[in-house]
C-alpha cells in the first residue's frame, strides 16, 4: 500500500495542503464571526456592533469563495514550472472565467444592498411592498418583469407567501 | 441576527450534508428545496447560502481523493473551462429567470437525482479496442492511472469523447450556478456516459471540479449582494460538519433502505417544489 502513497505527485499533495487547511481556516472564520453575532444578539449589544460583527463571517465566506480560485493559481503556477504550456493556458482560462464571474457580479451590483433581515424571515417580506420584492426588482427590464407577473400566476403567490 | 433561527439553519445543513455524504452525493440538492419550503427563506437567499455549502463540501472533502491518487486532475482542469463557462451563463440567466421556472427546474433535477439513485451506477464498459485514438486526450495528456486497492495494482485508464464529455460539463455547469446545488446528477452521465471513466475517478474529479465551477457563480453573486451572510454562515459551517460526519459513517450506496429512503424525500421535495412553482402550499413549516 505505501508504494501507492509515495507514488502521488507533489502537486496533489500541494493542492490536498492548500484545500485541507483553507477549508479550516475558512470554517474557523465564520464559526467565529457567527458566535460573536450571537452573542451580540443574546446580550442585546446595539444594532450596530451585531452589523459589524456578521461582516466578520462575510470574510470567511468570502475566504471559502477564494479557495478555489487559489487552487486554480497553484495549478497554474505548477504547470507554467513544468513547462506545460497546454495545460497552463487552460488553467489561464479557467481562472480568467472565474475573475470574469467577479466582474460581472460587481457591474450588477445594486445601490442598495437589501437588508439581511427583509429577505431572511417570512413575516418581514409579508410587510414588504411588491416593488420590494427582490425577484421583481432582480428584473432590471420593467417590461420583462411586467410580463413575468403577469404569465406566471405562482409569482406572486410565492414571493408574498415565501 | 436571530440566533434560533441560524441554529435551526444549522442543524438542517447537518442533517441534509451527513445524509447525502453517506450515500456519496451533496447535501445542497435538500438544502435549496428545505430552506425554501419550511424555512420560508427566499428561494435565491437560499441558493447563494447552498452555494457557498457546495465549495466548502468540495474543497474540505478533496484531500483524501487527492493523497489516493483517484483525482485526474489534469482531466478535472479541462473540463472546468466548461463548467465554469457554463456556471457564467448561468449568473446571467439567475437574474431574469423567474422564480416559478427556478421551482420547476428544481423539481426536475430532484427527480432526475431520484431516478439515478434508483438506477445503480455500474462500471462503464469502454471499447476495448485501446487503438483508436483520441485526440484531444492525447494532445493533453489526460489518461491516467489510479490504484485499484482490490487488486493491489495500478489500473490505467483512458478518456473518451472530450468533447462530448464537454458539452455535458456545460450544461452541469449552468444548472449548478441556477440552483445552487454541485450538480452531480449531470456530472456522472458525463463521466459515466461520455468520458467513460472508472467509478471512483469520476467521483473524485467531479469532487475536485465542484469547487471551482462553484466559485464562479458564487464569487458573482457574494459581489452583487446576492449572499446573506446570515443564512450563509450556518448552512456552510453546518454542511462541512455534515459532509465530515457522513463520510466517518460511510455506508455507500450499498444499503438499498437507505437508498429508498432518498428517494422518497427525493420525489417529496420535488412534488413540494413543483406546488411552490404553482403557488400552492399544503406543507407550513415553523414560522
Amino acid at each position: 500500500m505505501n508504494h501507492t502513497i509515495q507514488r502521488v505527485a507533489p502537486l496533489e499533495w500541494l493542492l490536498a495542503r492548500t484545500l485541507y487547511y483553507g477549508t479550516l481556516m475558512a470554517s474557523a472564520v465564520v464559526c467565529l464571526g457567527l458566535g460573536l453575532a450571537m452573542i451580540g444578539a443574546r446580550f442585546g449589544a446595539p444594532r450596530l456592533a451585531i452589523l459589524r460583527d456578521m461582516r466578520i463571517a462575510t470574510i470567511g465566506i468570502a475566504l471559502f469563495i477564494l479557495l478555489p480560485v487559489a487552487r486554480v493559481m497553484v495549478m497554474l503556477v505548477a504547470y507554467i514550472r513544468q513547462r506545460d504550456y497546454r495545460l497552463s493556458a487552460i488553467a489561464l482560462l479557467v481562472l480568467t472565467v472565474i475573475l470574469l464571474g467577479f466582474a460581472v457580479g460587481l457591474a450588477g451590483r445594486r445601490g442598495k444592498t437589501p437588508a439581511a433581515s427583509m429577505q431572511v424571515r417570512g413575516k418581514a417580506i409579508e410587510t414588504a411592498q411588491p416593488h420590494e420584492l427582490r425577484t421583481i426588482s432582480r428584473m432590471q427590464n420593467p417590461i420583462l418583469a411586467a410580463v413575468a407577473c403577469t404569465f406566471t400566476p405562482g409569482l406572486f403567490q410565492i414571493t408574498f407567501r415565501v | 441576527m436571530d440566533s434560533g433561527f441560524a441554529i435551526w439553519l444549522f442543524a438542517v445543513s447537518l442533517g441534509a450534508s451527513a445524509l447525502g455524504g453517506m450515500l456519496g452525493m451533496a447535501g445542497g440538492i435538500f438544502i435549496v428545496p428545505i430552506l425554501a419550503i419550511f424555512g420560508h427563506v427566499d428561494i435565491h437567499v437560499a441558493i447563494g447560502a447552498s452555494i457557498v455549502s457546495v465549495i466548502a463540501c468540495s474543497c474540505g472533502g478533496a484531500a483524501p481523493f487527492l493523497r489516493g491518487g483517484l483525482t485526474n486532475i489534469r482531466l478535472a482542469i479541462t473540463l472546468e473551462t466548461a463548467t465554469t463557462l457554463g456556471a457564467l451563463s448561468g449568473v446571467f440567466l439567475f437574474g431574469v429567470i423567474p422564480t416559478s421556472y427556478l421551482f420547476f427546474l428544481f423539481a426536475a433535477i430532484l427527480l432526475l437525482s431520484a431516478q439515478q439513485m434508483m438506477a445503480r451506477r455500474s462500471e462503464p464498459l469502454g471499447s476495448p479496442s485501446v487503438a483508436e485514438t483520441e485526440r484531444w486526450a492525447d494532445a493533453l495528456r489526460l489518461d491516467s492511472s489510479y490504484p485499484e486497492r482490490a487488486l493491489g495494482c495500478d489500473v490505467a485508464y483512458r478518456v473518451r469523447r472530450l468533447p462530448m464529455g464537454m458539452t455535458l460539463m456545460f450544461g452541469a455547469g449552468l444548472i449548478s450556478a441556477l440552483l445552487g446545488i454541485g450538480s452531480g446528477v449531470l456530472k456522472i452521465p458525463a463521466m459515466d456516459a461520455a468520458l467513460r471513466l472508472p467509478i471512483k475517478v469520476s467521483s473524485a474529479t467531479s469532487n475536485f471540479m465542484i469547487g471551482v465551477t462553484a466559485a464562479a457563480s458564487a464569487g458573482a453573486y457574494f459581489m452583487r449582494g446576492d449572499i446573506v451572510t446570515s443564512v450563509a454562515a450556518p448552512v456552510a459551517i453546518g454542511s462541512v460538519v455534515g459532509a465530515v460526519l457522513g463520510a466517518r459513517t460511510l455506508m455507500r450506496a450499498s444499503n438499498s433502505s437507505i437508498r429508498l429512503l432518498f428517494v422518497a424525500v427525493l420525489v417529496l421535495l420535488a412534488a413540494q417544489m413543483l406546488l411552490q412553482a404553482f403557488g400552492i402550499h399544503f406543507l407550513r413549516g415553523p414560522q
